[in-house]
This record gives C-alpha cells, structure tokens and sequence, in this order.
C-alpha cells in the first residue's frame, strides 16, 4: 500500500468516526413535532388532534373552574382562620386565659402583726372580704385580677376552706383561690383605670372597713403602661376533659 | 498496516467526535444520517476496489467527502422544499451498499477459492 492510499484511508475513518462520534451528540429525548413519515401518518395525526381539541377544552375548563373554586376557598379559609382566631385571641384576654398587663392599682391586704391574736375573740371570713373587695374592683371597671398571683376568671371561687370553729382569730383562715390555697397577706392586682378603682374604694371605705378589723388595706396607684403584670390563668377550665357524646 | 491505519482514525475520529462540545438537535439528525450512509456506502466502494485492485487513493478520497456532502445537501434541500430526499438517498445508499457488499462477498469467495486451488 503506497502513501497515498494510507492518507486517503485514514482521512476517511478519521472523517467517518468524527461523525459517528458526533451522532452520540443528538438529543433524541423529544420525538419530532410536526414530522410525519407520511400523508397517511399526518392525516390520522391530525384527526386525533381534532377529536382530542374538544375533549381537552371540556378538560381545561373544568380544571379552570376547579382552580378558580379552590382559589376562592382557600382566601375565604384562610380570611376566615385569621378571624377565628382573632376572635379566639379577643375571648382568650376576655376570659382571663392569656397574660395582662396595664395601668391599675395593687392593693395589699395585712393584718397589724402588734395586735395580739386572740383565738375566738373575732372572727373574720376572709373569703367574704375578698368577695367583697373583688366585687367592687369589677364595678369600678377592672379589666382583670389576680389575687396571690391567681388570676380571676369567670368559674374563679373564693371560698373559706375552714370550719368555723377551728378558726382562731384574724387571718387565721384558709382560703383557696383557683383551688390554691392562699392565705395572707393578700395581695391583690388589677388593671383597670387606677383613679376609678381608687374613688370606688375611698368611696365605699374599704380601708375604713379593714382598720376596724385591725386589718391594714393599702392602695398602690400603678398607672404606667405595664404598671401590673396579671398572669394568665392556668387552671382547669369548664368542659376541659369533656369528650363527645356517643350512642 | 493495512487494517491498523483506518482503525485508528477511526478511534480519533470518534474520540474527537465525543469529545467535542457540539449540541446536535433531533432535526440535525437526519442530515447527519444521511451522510454517514454516503460515507459507509464510499468504504464499502473502497474495500470492494481494493480487492478488485482498482482502488485509486484520490477517487476514493474525493467520493467520500462529495457523497457525504452532497447526501447531507439533498437532505437538507429535501426539508427545505418539504419533500423527504433523505429518504431517497436512504434508499440508493442502501441499494449501493448492499450491491457493494455483494461484491465484497463475492470477490472473497473468489480469493478463497483460488487459494484453496492453489494448494
């Protein structure tokens, strides 16, 4: 074999394995849009295409109007959650469930520890002053109280939890607040217009009333932004353990 | 030798073929088939000369690359004016190759036999 023929042989393998090399290059991922190898082939093509248009309309608008309504659904689910719990937010404060705070007043509750106690002499429900404090500070607009850091909510009880005669003197009660037990000094923060609950109390004479008893009754104006803390309620709540009904 | 040279450009050409950076698209294809048949077709005319011993290094060369040029030019005519010429140069670089195989056969057969009568 001469020069020339072992040139010519190996420009055409070198040209033949460029392209055979280049075929490894196509993108053969998508089939051809538009070709067909025949009238025939187009022509049963075009047909399906005409038979499926309709169909795919039907399709479309359906999915259209499925997007639309669930669209619409989930703007009027999501208006409608923002305002439930908007709502559950407002009723949550309301009811005492969350923590409050604001101007108000604390009011401390003692008994003067010069006075000697004599067991039997004077008897004093201590429950029943609470009741009664408790019971003006609401009327005179009280947001919300907490009596020893039991914050007050509608099921909130004030009951003496001692028999009578057991009691020996002057706080010497037990008094539960939210089922705890509390006893005195009792200190008792509201929130609520400080002056209002002020007056309310000059006005009745509750201090009058508590110096009679030989009990000390101290009012503390807080009117700043967050002059009293109140702590949310913790305690069980009406209808907590409830379950359904069944037949 | 013989053998050795046409491999290997063949494994250049391919290692240059893969290696470089090109996107071919799937309408790329059809020209590129085409001219790859015209290129079989013109080895398979080459190999049949050989063993006829009429093979001429320069016709060979320059019917490789006006084949191959030239079926890739029809192809992409043939899409231009909408009619399918890569089809028809499908076929006659087939007819070829077959006719040119045939031939192939033949003169092998031929050398076989006349070896066999030689011893």
């Amino acid at each position: 074999m001469n020069r020339a023929a072992g040139y010519a042989l190996f420009a055409v393998s070198l040209s033949l394995g460029v392209m055979l090399g280049l075929e490894g290059h196509i993108e053969r991922g998508e089939a051809p849009v538009g070709q067909y190898a025949s009238y025939l082939e187009a022509s049963n093509a075009l047909q399906q295409a005409l038979a499926k248009t309709p169909v795919l309309r039907a399709q479309l608008r359906r999915a259209q109007a499925l997007h639309d309504a669930l669209l619409a659904g989930s703007r009027h689910a999501s208006r409608g959650l923002a305002d439930v719990q908007a709502e559950l937010r407002r009723l949550d404060a309301e009811a005492g469930l969350t923590a409050l705070s604001g101007p108000g007043v604390i009011i401390e509750i003692n008994y003067d520890p010069a006075l000697p106690v004599i067991h039997g002499l004077r008897y004093v429900d201590e429950a029943t002053q609470l009741q009664m404090v408790v019971n003006y500070l609401l009327a005179s607009g009280a947001s919300g109280i907490a009596i020893d850091g039991q914050r007050l909510v509608t099921t909130s009880a004030i009951p003496s939890v001692s028999g009578l005669e057991q009691l020996p003197g002057p706080f010497a009660g037990i008094v539960q607040v939210n089922d705890v037990p509390i006893s005195a000094p009792y200190t008792i923060a509201v929130v609520g217009d400080s002056t209002a609950i002020s007056n309310m109390l000059e006005v009745e004479a509750l201090p009058e009333q508590f110096r009679l008893l030989d009990q000390s009754f101290r009012l503390l104006a807080r009117p700043g932004s967050h002059g009293v803390r109140l702590p949310a309620y913790s305690g069980q709540l009406p209808g907590q353990y409830a379950t359904e009904g069944g037949e | 030798m013989v053998m050795l040279i046409p491999t290997v450009g063949l494994v250049i050409g391919l290692a240059i073929g893969l290696l470089v950076n090109v996107h071919l698209s799937i309408n790329d294809a059809s020209y590129l088939s085409v001219a790859i048949l015209a290129a079989l077709d013109t080895v398979f005319g080459g190999i049949k000369a050989v063993l006829s011993h009429k093979f001429d290094p320069l016709t060979f060369l320059t019917g490789f690359f006006s084949n191959t040029l030239l079926a890739a030019l029809l192809a992409f005519i043939g899409s231009l004016l909408g009619v399918d010429l890569a089809l028809a140069a499908v076929v006659a670089f087939g007819v070829r190759i077959f006719t040119n195989l045939g031939a192939i056969r033949h003169l092998l057969l031929e050398r076989a036999k006349l070896a066999s009568h030689g011893e």
